[in-house]
């Protein structure tokens, strides 16, 4: 077994030189070494200031259960830095699967073994392991801990954390192996992101509400996680270290307790990964794709190709992670923008505020999937080489494509409106015209430029991913688009406080039908452009052009 | 050497290379390919990893622009008339390469749609291929959770699917079970009988050898044999080559390994 681990660690080492052969992996590593300094630096600074408390407390006369609170507050830290470095520095995502590892001839209880030593090994822990060792050595130095009591607590909560820290990446690693899963934790893990954004706020307006209320009834009600605090690993860690008496024995024998527990069920989930069918789902129940007409219907005005690729695309954004976070973050934003127009009641350019927040949200709006309008091609893959071996023209290949995501778009729209009109009642007839044509307006020059971004630098992205980034110069381009149509869409808005007022709707639609002419005419030359490059994006999106 | 398959009746072929060139970089992959196949061949196109298979199919379905030379498919040049030869030809790729976030019966409906076909044709055709290879009650999976054999499949129904005349096969017998590449034959026999080419790549051998009419061989981007299998062996020197096998023809003409060189001392 030792040469098996040998071995896997060498291989380890090896994966980790060959990723220094690419300007990426080089980066990448610059950055996860940079983390784990800083990672070091924390974990020092930690066992630093737990120095420093208990230095405090000596000084002053203070009861001796400071020191152990203190010991406890350091343990509780390092067991939470152990719990989070795997995901931080990067090694909770496995570079080999174990399951392949079972071809050679070991059993799984060996693999497993050799799982959780390489992951005691690994670099993220290595950080933290120098200051759980300072902990004992200045306890002992400074006589507050028995050297042996406290050698034994310092080993079996290292052992303990890492037991727990290999469980949790076991089960993450298990979890993301199952693709629907994986989706589900993104999109849920980016909404809980959002969520707790916001939470601050709702906690402090709680609190002010229950400002005159007294008594706390969450302290009652938390009453009975005492003894399971109590109960805690870096709590039995502190306790065993610093008293040598027969309550450190039955510290440390719960200490062992909870290690063997955490092995024992990381051993469980292992075996269970490993057992588990790994991508296909044969046998369950076909997922929801919806009904064919739902998607296929609205776009069947247009030629059979682009109708299908509009399908196509329109399909694809709302299985996406990304595009579903969109669904759920536009009307967001509908909320966001009719608070803060509530609150404002003084008017830019004779525009009342509400009306100019909510053509500045409508204006925004054509922005929720910029990332799939400046890398149109994201998701498709080798699947792109159908395009090319069609009889669809490339332009058409562009029209139905953006023409998907329009509708995608535009069903933004509507979810950011119909919240807006909710929370604020529906706006008149002359500024919602206003809006969605400024939507529109938008909308176009930057399906154009997305296109030009889309064929000239296209970025492949994993469909269950949160984000469908596009190229870096993306942003630039976007950020320029927005600030010329502001201005264009901004000139018309100047006869807000005129009696030509209703003319800005007129003028918005001339812009709207000038920009439409434009794309028509700019589409055959994005189609050129689109075939001239068709074998650099082959090459990008499916990997090699020839073999 | 031009791989003269056979005469067609109206003079042209359903695939003709002249002087096929392709380079990346300073790599030639294709090196001046001669090849002419007759139309309701099922022709056999062979070659080691690397000989530039792949890259002469992916240049005669369009996906490549050839570095020099000319390609046709049924009279119509791949560079100049792409749109009239894509409307004719059907293609499985070897990396199926699908859009595995649809399901089977949206893929077909969707490449259906793609070569212009009505609605109704293309869901009573998707619906009658799905049926016969067996996936009918799989349609509204995602294709991702299609297995690779089931992907496969659904790969050769999408190139069917519009009725081509010539169908550009890579690898298709790769990954699949027996009662699949059973069912793909006969499928691809029944096309045969219709008229329909089959330009096909494979490297098992055997399959050619039962399957193909034709073969040629493709060896560092040029073509080193052409003809059927009888033409083949009558082009061994030795006279043995009456009783050799299309893979002994092959490693005879592309690899010929020194069989010393691969004794290996522990097995002794």
């Amino acid at each position: 077994m030792r040469s098996r681990l040998k071995t896997l660690l060498w291989f380890k080492l090896r994966l980790a030189a060959h990723s220094l052969r690419s300007v990426a992996g080089i980066t990448e590593t610059v950055i996860t070494t940079l983390m784990i300094l800083m990672g070091a630096i924390l974990a020092i600074l930690l066992a630093g200031t737990a120095v420093l408390v208990m230095l405090n407390v000596l000084l002053s006369p203070s009861p001796p259960d400071m020191i152990l609170h203190a010991y406890t507050l350091a343990f509780g830290f390092l067991a939470l830095f152990a719990l989070v470095a795997p995901f931080v520095f990067g090694g909770a995502k496995a570079e080999l699967d174990p399951a392949r590892l079972l071809s050679f001839p070991m059993t799984k209880r060996e693999l497993y073994g050799i799982t959780l030593t390489t992951g005691a090994l690994s670099g993220a822990n290595l950080v933290w392991y120098p200051a759980i060792a300072a902990l004992w050595i200045t306890g002992v130095v400074e006589g507050w801990i028995n050297p042996l009591t406290g050698l034994a607590a310092t080993l079996l909560a290292t052992l303990c954390f890492v037991g727990w820290q290999q469980l949790i990446v076991g089960l993450f690693r298990s979890l993301l192996r199952n693709r629907r899963l994986r989706e589900l934790l993104a999109a849920g893990g980016m909404i809980l992101l959002m969520l707790l954004g916001v939470l601050p706020n709702v906690l402090e307006k709680g609190k002010h509400a229950a400002a005159g209320g007294g008594t706390s009834h969450a302290q009652l009600h938390l009453a009975w996680l005492r003894p399971v605090f109590a109960a805690m690993p870096n709590r039995l860690a502190a306790r065993a270290a610093l008293r040598f008496d027969a309550g450190a024995a039955v510290a440390l024998l719960a200490l062992a307790l909870w290690t063997a527990f955490a092995i024992w069920l990381g051993w469980r989930i292992f075996v269970w990964a490993l057992e588990r069918p790994d991508v296909h789902s044969s046998g369950r129940a076909a997922p929801s794709a919806g009904r064919r007409g739902l998607v296929a219907g609205p776009v069947s005005w247009l030629p059979p190709d682009a109708g299908a690729l509009a399908a196509k695309q329109a399909r694809y954004v709302l299985r996406s992670t990304a595009g579903k976070i969109s669904l759920v973050t536009a009307p967001v934003f509908g909320i966001f923008a009719g608070v803060l127009a509530g609150k404002a009641t003084h008017a830019f350019l004779g525009i009342p505020m509400p009306d100019l927040v909510f053509l500045g949200l409508c204006l925004f709006a054509a922005g929720f999937l910029n990332n799939m309008v400046f890398n149109i091609f994201v998701w498709d893959h080798g699947g792109v080489a159908l395009y090319f071996t069609t009889p669809t023209p490339p332009r058409r290949v562009l029209l139905g494509l953006n023409t998907g995501l329009a509708a995608i778009a535009g069903l933004l729209l509507a979810e950011t409106l119909i919240t807006w009109s909710l929370l604020r009642g529906v706006p008149g007839l002359l500024v919602l015209t206003s809006g969605i044509l400024i939507f529109a307006n938008e909308l176009i020059p930057l399906t154009i430029a997305g296109n030009v971004i889309s064929i000239l630098s296209p970025v492949p992205r994993d469909i269950g991913s949160p984000a469908a980034r596009a190229s870096g110069a993306s942003g630039f381009v976007w950020m320029g688009v927005m600030t010329v149509e502001i201005v264009i869409s901004g000139v018309p808005l100047l006869l807000w406080n005129t009696g030509a007022k209703p003319l800005i709707p007129v003028l918005l639609g001339v812009i709207l039908v000038l920009e439409l002419g434009a794309y028509r005419l700019l589409l055959p030359t994005l189609g050129q452009l689109l075939e001239r490059r068709k074998e650099r994006l082959l090459e990008a999106l499916a990997g090699a052009p020839g073999s | 050497m031009p791989a003269m398959m056979m005469d067609t009746v109206d003079g042209s072929f359903a695939v003709e290379t002249s002087g096929l060139v392709r380079r990346f970089g300073a790599m030639t992959a294709v090196d001046g390919l001669d090849l002419r196949v007759a139309r309701g061949t099922f022709f056999g196109f062979l070659g080691p990893n690397g000989a530039g298979k792949s890259t002469t199919l992916k240049m005669l379905t369009g996906l490549l622009t050839p570095t020099a030379g000319t390609a046709k498919i049924l009279g119509h040049d791949v560079v100049r008339e792409p749109v009239e030869v894509k409307r004719r030809i059907g293609v499985v790729p070897e990396e199926l390469a699908l859009f595995d976030r649809l399901t089977g019966g949206e893929y077909l409906e969707f490449v259906g749609r793609m070569y212009g076909m009505p609605l109704s044709t293309v869901r009573q055709r998707s619906g009658e291929l799905l049926d016969l290879l067996g996936l009918g009650g799989e349609s509204s999976k995602l294709l991702v959770d299609y297995s690779h054999g089931m992907q496969k499949k659904v790969a050769l129904a999408a190139a069917l699917i519009h009725d081509p005349d010539v169908l550009f096969l890579d690898e298709p017998f790769e990954g699949i079970d027996a009662i699949a590449a059973r069912l793909v034959k006969t499928i691809l026999a029944r096309l045969l009988e219709r008229g329909v080419t089959i330009f096909l790549t494979s490297h098992i051998l055997e399959i050619v050898e039962r399957l193909c009419a034709h073969v040629a061989i493709i060896h560092q981007g040029k073509l080193i044999a052409s003809g059927t299998m009888d033409e083949l062996r009558h082009g061994v020197p030795s006279g043995a080559g009456s009783r050799m096998t299309l893979e002994d023809l092959f490693v005879s003409l592309v690899g010929n390994p020194d069989e010393s060189t691969g004794a290996l001392s522990w097995l002794e």
